[in-house]
């Protein structure tokens, strides 16, 4: 099978560097661009499966880039910043971006959502020809009502019945935002009573498996002070 | 040169208009002088154009020359005045022929030969020689007056004779009149006398240049005026600098001067008519006159565009205003509550003054009934109430102004510091006004600049942890790399690890510190909704239990099963716990009790975390809150030391208020924030 293809953008040079030998490490092939007429020759010219690129270059403005490759392709986008805020990040993601990842990053996080992007990327096929009335999907997130499993990225996730239930329960609605207590009732089918504890406990251990940065989740949110919700992506 | 014209231009065209309308003002004065003079004779008033024979100071000095030869005859007693009578009749020259004889005393006077004279026996009218058309002619009995062989009607009222001419002379008798013959004839056309001034030549040639002089300047006039009517703006200019120059003066000042104005003009114009005998003397004393009536006329004016201009500061500016104004700037010179109580006695001392001066001439009124003594009475009395209404207004808007003044701190004491405070200008609180407003102004700029340095620094920080962030992206990256290699020996390995940690921790705080900045210059975007504040501190603990539970502490929650609703920013609620729970885990004495509440009394939500600290708490309440200030002070341990001062940054963005108590070994937050009654989460 042939090496998969990431393109790096950055105007700093040892960032680039860095990121490539990770991605050598991993098994994917590096192309590095350090200003944005290097990446969109690049894009145009070779054929790339993925792209990590800083909002921040002093030459061009990321998200423009952004916008300008999804003009023409389909391929998946990370940005790279060193902006933190909630607003920075729905800004990128609504530009295009599928993932945004903030500076400085953790090299295993963002190997791991490369490889995530990827996979979602490369078997986009099958999830689409397989639209199937018994599949939940939220983004890469996959629930078979039929077999009971959870897929994240098109991997299966080992989940134990009780946890199961949760999920399939938050991905009936996603978006949705469940108490503790509709959580317990529903799953545990008993009176809740002071279960915020228990409920808590299992949303962490789901996120533990599903989420690639548990701290920063993505689809297994917490809402602070009224429940818990699948982001609906 | 060029403000010089311009500087010019106004006062040359108001001097165009005053010119113009001085000279037409004269003119029109002149006219009607004449009209009078003349009594409506038409011709008489034609004369400086056509005729000088026509004109009333022929006549003047016809009956003149008539009544001399009539007393030379008649009262023949004293010589040298008949001398002097003879040589000013003879002054003429060969432009009077006359001759005057008393039969009674056989008395003659005459210039021309006597057989000459002798009356045509049918007319009865002497046969005059060629060139003497005009002639006067008492026969003893009555005057004939002739004119190119045709006799005059002298008793006509517009003939111009009336008034020149009595039958009745020195009450002298019919029967003594009778005896006197007087003839008296003027030649046509009059002739200059080389021996002598003639009288009635040099009147002539005055008379037709003034008639051209008149014209002359009756043209003048008007092509003046045209020119002050085109330049209007400019001549309204010079008005106004007139106003100003005249509004300087008092009007007690004004009101005197218009009074000799009115004098003048009135005075005058009854006088006008009654010119001298002389044409020359009549003109210059009628010329002064009417220069005077003019000037009188002038001064209206310029009390007139005074009044327009100025208004109101007309009547204001008087003596008694300017006298008051003195006074002010006199008490200026002493403090405040010292001028204010001078006043006051100033006051009291001119009432008493003026009311006894006012007695004074009411008493000598009463005495000798003198009107003009009580008129003084009363205008003084007057100035006495009037000075009284003066001080009552001034009082009440130093009092009104005081009111402001007061109003005016207790508004900067509020926190405004924009509004100015306007008082007018010649109030009394005006200083303290101007200097409430520049303490206003020092304080606004001083909090400006605060404001300006401190937005300075939040800059500056959110700029650093841009800038700290991208060279710490490649030195995690690297480490990261260094991290992976194998074969590398054991101490080097050791060596990353120390690298690894403290660039972590590094990032750590350099994200603290962008979120505090960002907090406390609330810059931050809050996502307020209504959620239940229990819940919330029981979702954080749930979420940090695994780090409870490695502390060996004992969390004692005493938090109620029902929701506490509040609105606020779930996200960042969530931060400030988990801040909170972070510093109890770290300072609090190993197996020690951690006590959560959470009540709610009137409306407001009372969140508490207690603990018992693990070190000696020798600092304040307010020090612990200063950013980078740690409790330990010897900075080894991890945290940022921003812990805190996170949490009470976003506690108050969220709309809650932040506080610590420190007793003894107790270490105590309190959070409080404003409950939604009857809430309904979604």
């Amino acid at each position: 099978m042939e090496k998969q293809r990431v393109l790096v953008v950055d105007d700093d040079r040892e960032i680039v560097n860095a990121i490539a030998i990770n991605l050598q490490n991993e098994g994917y092939e590096a192309l590095k661009a350090f200003d944005r007429l290097q990446a969109l020759d690049i894009i145009s010219t070779q054929n790339v499966q993925l792209i990590i690129l800083d909002v921040m270059m002093p030459k061009l403005d990321g998200l423009s880039t952004t916008l300008k490759i999804r003009e023409e392709k389909n391929i998946p986008i990370i940005i790279l910043s060193a902006k933190s805020e909630d607003t920075d990040k729905i800004l990128g993601l609504s530009m295009g971006a599928d993932d945004y990842v903030t500076k400085p990053f953790n090299n295993m996080e963002l190997m791991a959502r490369v490889k995530s992007q990827l996979r979602r990327y490369l078997s986009l096929g099958d999830i689409n020809g397989t639209n199937r009335p018994n599949l939940l999907q939220s983004g890469g997130l996959c629930f078979d009502l039929e077999s009971h499993t959870l897929t994240v990225d098109g991997e299966l996730v080992k989940l134990t019945a009780t946890e199961t239930k949760i999920m399939e329960l938050l991905m009936r609605s996603p978006g949705r935002i469940f108490p503790a207590e509709e959580i317990y009732e529903r799953v545990w089918e008993e009176p809740a009573y002071r279960v915020e504890n228990t409920v808590m406990v299992h949303i962490r251990r789901i996120r533990e498996k599903i989420e690639i940065n548990p701290k920063e989740p993505k689809y297994l949110k917490v809402v602070w002070g009224i429940g818990y919700k699948i982001e609906k992506i | 040169m060029d403000t010089k014209l311009k500087k010019s231009k106004p006062f040359t065209a108001w001097i165009c208009f005053f010119l113009a309308v001085s000279i037409l003002v004269g003119l029109f004065i002149t006219c009607l002088a004449a009209i009078d003079y003349s009594g409506g004779n038409w011709e008489a008033l034609k004369a400086p154009f056509t005729d000088y024979k026509s004109s009333i100071a022929f006549k003047e000095r016809t009956a003149n020359y008539y009544d001399q030869l009539f007393s030379l005859v008649a009262e023949p007693n004293n010589i040298n005045r008949a001398e002097m009578r003879k040589m000013s009749l003879d002054d003429e020259g060969k432009n009077l022929k006359y001759y005057a004889y008393n039969k009674s005393t056989g008395l003659m006077v005459q210039n021309i030969e006597a057989d000459r004279f002798s009356p045509n026996s049918e007319t009865n009218i002497p046969v005059l020689p060629a060139g003497y058309k005009y002639f006067w002619y008492f026969d003893g009995q009555k005057l004939w007056v002739y004119d190119h062989d045709k006799p005059v009607d002298i008793k006509r009222l517009d003939s111009g004779y009336p008034r020149l001419v009595q039958d009745y002379k020195y009450g002298l008798t019919p029967t003594y009149l009778s005896s006197i013959q007087v003839l008296l004839a003027v030649k046509d056309p009059l002739v200059k006398n080389p021996y002598g001034h003639s009288g009635y030549y040099e009147e002539q040639q005055l008379l037709s240049v003034i008639g051209w002089i008149y014209i002359s300047l009756l043209v003048l006039g008007l092509l003046l005026l045209i020119y002050a009517i085109i330049r209007r703006p400019e001549k309204r200019q010079f008005d106004l600098k007139l106003a100003a120059w005249s509004g300087q003066m008092w009007l007690e000042v004004k009101i005197l001067l218009s009074l000799l104005a009115l004098i003048l003009v009135a005075g005058f114009s009854f006088r006008v008519s009654s010119g001298g005998s002389d044409l020359l003397d009549g003109l210059l004393s009628f010329t002064v006159i009417s220069c005077a009536m003019i000037f009188g006329l002038w001064w209206f004016y310029l009390m007139l565009v005074d009044l327009i201009v100025n208004g109101k500061s007309f009547f204001a500016h008087n003596s008694i205003t300017s006298l008051l104004t003195w006074y002010r700037k006199y008490e200026k010179r002493y403090p405040w509550q010292k001028s204010m109580l001078k006043r006051a006695y100033m006051l009291v001392a001119a009432e008493t003054v003026l009311a006894l001066i006012s007695v004074m001439f009411l008493l000598d009124a009463i005495e000798g009934s003198n009107g003009l003594s009580l008129l003084v009475a009363v205008a003084i009395a007057g100035t006495g109430i009037y000075l009284i209404y003066r001080y009552l207004k001034r009082y009440e808007n130093t009092l009104s102004d005081l009111g402001k003044l007061i109003d005016h701190i207790k508004l900067i004491k509020n926190g405004d510091i924009q509004n100015r405070l306007e008082v007018a200008e010649d109030s009394d609180i005006y200083p303290a006004a101007q200097n409430l407003n520049s303490i206003q102004e020092g304080m606004s700029i001083a909090v400006a600049e605060k404001m300006k340095s401190e937005r300075m620094k939040i800059d500056l920080i959110t700029n650093v942890s841009h800038d700290l962030k991208t060279p710490l992206t490649s030195i995690i990256s690297y480490v990261d790399l260094l991290n992976k290699e194998e074969d590398l020996p054991e101490y080097v390995n050791d060596y990353i690890k120390i690298l690894a940690q403290k660039s972590e921790r590094l990032k750590n705080l350099i994200q603290d510190l962008f979120d505090l900045s960002k907090a406390s210059s609330e810059n931050i975007t809050v996502d307020k909704e209504e959620l239940d504040l229990a819940r919330l501190i029981k979702q954080t603990l749930a979420d940090m239990e695994e780090p409870i539970n490695e502390s060996g502490l004992t969390f004692r929650l005493n938090i109620p099963d029902e929701p506490v609703y509040i609105v606020s920013d779930g996200k960042k609620l969530y931060r400030v716990w988990e801040n909170l729970i972070t510093n109890t885990l770290k300072y609090s004495l190993t197996g020690s009790r951690v006590f959560v509440d959470l009540t709610v009394d009137g409306g407001v939500a009372l969140a508490t975390i207690k603990n018992t600290a693990n070190y000696e708490m020798n600092f304040s309440e307010d020090e612990i809150l200063q950013r980078f200030v740690r409790a330990d002070e010897s900075r080894t341990t991890e945290g940022s030391g921003l812990g805190l001062s996170i949490a009470q940054s976003f506690t108050q963005i969220c709309g809650g208020q932040f506080s610590i108590k420190i007793d003894g070994d107790l270490f105590k937050v309190e959070l409080r924030f404003v409950t939604e009654p009857g809430g309904q989460v979604n």
